[in-house]
């Protein structure tokens, strides 16, 4: 009976903390923030969009980070708890966390505003009037292939990827057409654990010209695994995300995740200030950065160099 | 802030996840059999259900693909363990581990299949109460199960393998029925979550193991004593007392995803989401322990 009383009086302090910051916030927003995992192209994201709301003038915006730790289950209870905290906004960064929420904002409970989902088919391939708008991290693949076949003409492209990430399979499905179109030989290399991560580069470097990592989190994960092995193969790493560039990846040619962030925050703000959800469209990088890194294995030429926006 | 609407979320997971709760349950308890092809047979039945129900099936012949898929990797599990007398443990680490690669075959060229627009079992109607329903179906079937004279075999070899073969109990051809029925229940969890989420991801299944254990250990801590039914009919009593066991499992399913929901609205503490472990952790190390002073 004790331990009845005891969990009802936990339970019941929980219902009753709702009402104290109601009051103030007539001008205040909620923006609720739900991230697939932890990871530092995704917090940067985050730190765009935050950063920019908060720069603004007028309106405050309150906002409140989670975690959902890959799990679609723990998803759902986070996106229960935004949309039952009468969240203004609830922004998803990942694909799972958007694909959870789709179904609250169907329902016409709660605003979403999806980022970093490289293929928002995912989420639903009809976003019409789902009260679900947002950013895609998706850039076109040809002008990186270009840049990188100018920087060193290449015949054999490996990449790894999760095959368990539907963002990877999406790409590595875009990449096949435009390789064979370019008359590079794509290798594709799947791992499922980041374990497999040093024997598969090691195959792999022995065999391609340079590799190449999309925004896949598992590879990203080990890239100073991947970066290590290319070098002693002596092989370019590139990659998507220009933030990778600094730890030894040969260029990237991508969106800036800050800027996406920043892009984020920009439709957040125009549902802030009443526009309708609905009369967004989904949205993709609108620059592209090009970094490049002096330290690796191949040599830029000056008209490259030029073009870079940062020179490590 | 927890919230009703939240505590709905909470119970309505609870109950999906309680039937792979269950699926646990006859595994490590009924036949005493730590079987660990759940992680791998959870995804497999979300995948089977979610290629059917893409293909344009109903989805409730969704749901007995699902049971099927998950039952033939129990069995594989079983054969595996039996004929070729690799350790149970490992037997399961085996086909789970070879199930990653099957269930992204199944799911075929995208790891990620969505089916907002598709017809689900949860399409029309309210998903509570559809939940309830299947979840109380599956209850009487195994609660008639397990009383019958097949199923008080098959509890006997989880009690004593020795005593049950004296019997004249086929140990091994009941030890692969259990193992068949259980990653039944469990792929046909996988897919009854899939549809109520409205996708599946071939990482779905990660943990399973250990909320489906959890669940059925907490539901264990809140039996209460049976010594009230001393004066029910013997038959009547044993029929009695496996119900509560496995509607057990079901509560301890729910409370569980009751403290997760706690867990995630314990912000005002300020801890953050990645202390979701630890805080769910600690809970239940809390209502375990609390029973036994009592």
């Amino acid at each position: 009976m004790k331990k009845i009383a005891l969990v009802t009086l936990a339970l019941a302090s929980f219902f009753f903390t709702v009402k104290s910051s109601v009051s103030e916030r007539n001008n205040t927003l909620r923006i609720r923030v739900c991230k697939v995992v932890e990871h530092e192209a995704l917090n940067s994201v985050v730190a765009g969009m935050s950063d920019y709301l908060n720069s603004l003038k007028g309106k405050k915006y309150d906002i409140k980070v989670e975690t959902c730790q890959g799990n679609m289950a723990l998803a759902s209870q986070i996106i229960a708890k935004f949309t039952d905290s009468r969240a203004d906004v609830v922004v998803t960064v990942g694909t799972i966390p958007s694909q959870a929420a789709y179904k609250f904002a169907k329902a016409g409970k709660v605003k979403v505003v999806f980022s970093s989902v490289t293929n928002p088919d995912d989420i639903s391939t009809d976003l019409k009037n789902s009260n679900v708008t947002g950013v895609s991290n998706f850039v076109e693949l040809k002008p990186q292939l270009d840049l990188f076949q100018k920087i060193q003409p290449m015949k054999k492209l490996g990449i790894i990827y999760n095959t368990g990430e539907a963002n990877s399979v999406f790409i590595v499905n875009k990449l096949k057409g435009i390789c064979k179109s370019m008359n590079i030989e794509l290798l594709e290399q799947g791992i499922s654990k980041i374990s497999e991560l040093p024997q598969v580069t090691e195959k792999l470097a022995k065999v391609s010209d340079a590799i190449f990592i999309s925004n896949d989190n598992m590879a990203l994960s080990g890239m100073e695994n991947i970066v290590a092995i290319a070098q002693k193969n002596n092989i370019p790493v590139y990659v998507s995300d220009t933030d990778q560039v600094e730890k030894g990846c040969a260029a990237a040619l991508g969106p800036n995740q800050y800027d996406i962030g920043i892009q984020t925050g920009k439709i957040v703000q125009r549902i802030a200030n009443g526009e309708d959800i609905n009369k967004i469209d989904v949205q993709y990088p609108k620059t592209t950065e090009l970094y490049l890194n002096t330290r690796s294995v191949v040599k830029f030429s000056d008209t490259i160099k030029a073009k870079a926006k940062k020179v490590f | 802030m927890l919230t009703i609407n939240e505590l709905l979320i909470a119970t309505e997971i609870g109950l999906i996840y309680g039937i792979l709760a269950l699926g646990i349950y006859l595994t490590f308890r009924t036949i005493n059999f730590p079987d660990l092809t759940c992680d791998g047979s959870f995804v497999t039945g979300a995948a089977i259900s979610s290629v059917i129900i893409k293909a344009g099936f109903n989805p409730i012949i969704g749901l007995l693909g699902s049971m099927l898929a998950g039952g033939a990797a129990g069995l594989l599990t079983g054969i595996i363990n039996i004929r070729l007398k690799i350790e149970d443990l490992l037997s399961g680490i085996i086909v789970a581990f070879m199930l990653y690669s099957i269930n992204l075959r199944i799911l075929g060229t995208n790891p990620n299949i969505s089916l907002v627009n598709a017809t689900t079992i949860f399409s029309n109607g309210n998903s509570m109460l559809i939940c309830a329903v299947i979840v109380v179906i599956v209850l009487l079937c195994i609660a008639f199960l397990l009383n019958s004279d097949f199923g008080l075999g098959l509890r006997t070899i989880g009690q004593n393998k020795t005593f049950a073969s004296a019997n004249g109990i086929n140990v091994n051809a009941m030890t692969i029925f259990g193992l068949a029925l259980s990653n039944a229940l469990v792929g046909m969890c996988g897919a009854i979550f899939t549809q109520y989420q409205g996708f599946c991801d071939v990482s779905q299944g990660t943990g399973c193991l250990v909320i489906g254990l959890t669940s059925v250990i907490i539901g264990e801590k809140l039996i209460p004593n049976m010594s009230f039914m001393k004066n029910v009919k013997i038959e009547m009593r044993n029929f009695l007392e496996i119900s509560f066991l496995i509607v057990a499992c079901i509560f301890g399913s729910i409370i569980y995803r009751i403290f997760i929901a706690i867990a995630i609205n314990s912000d005002i503490f300020g801890l953050k989401t990645q202390d979701l472990n630890l805080i769910t952790g600690i809970l239940i190390i809390f209502i375990m322990s609390r029973r036994k002073k009592c």
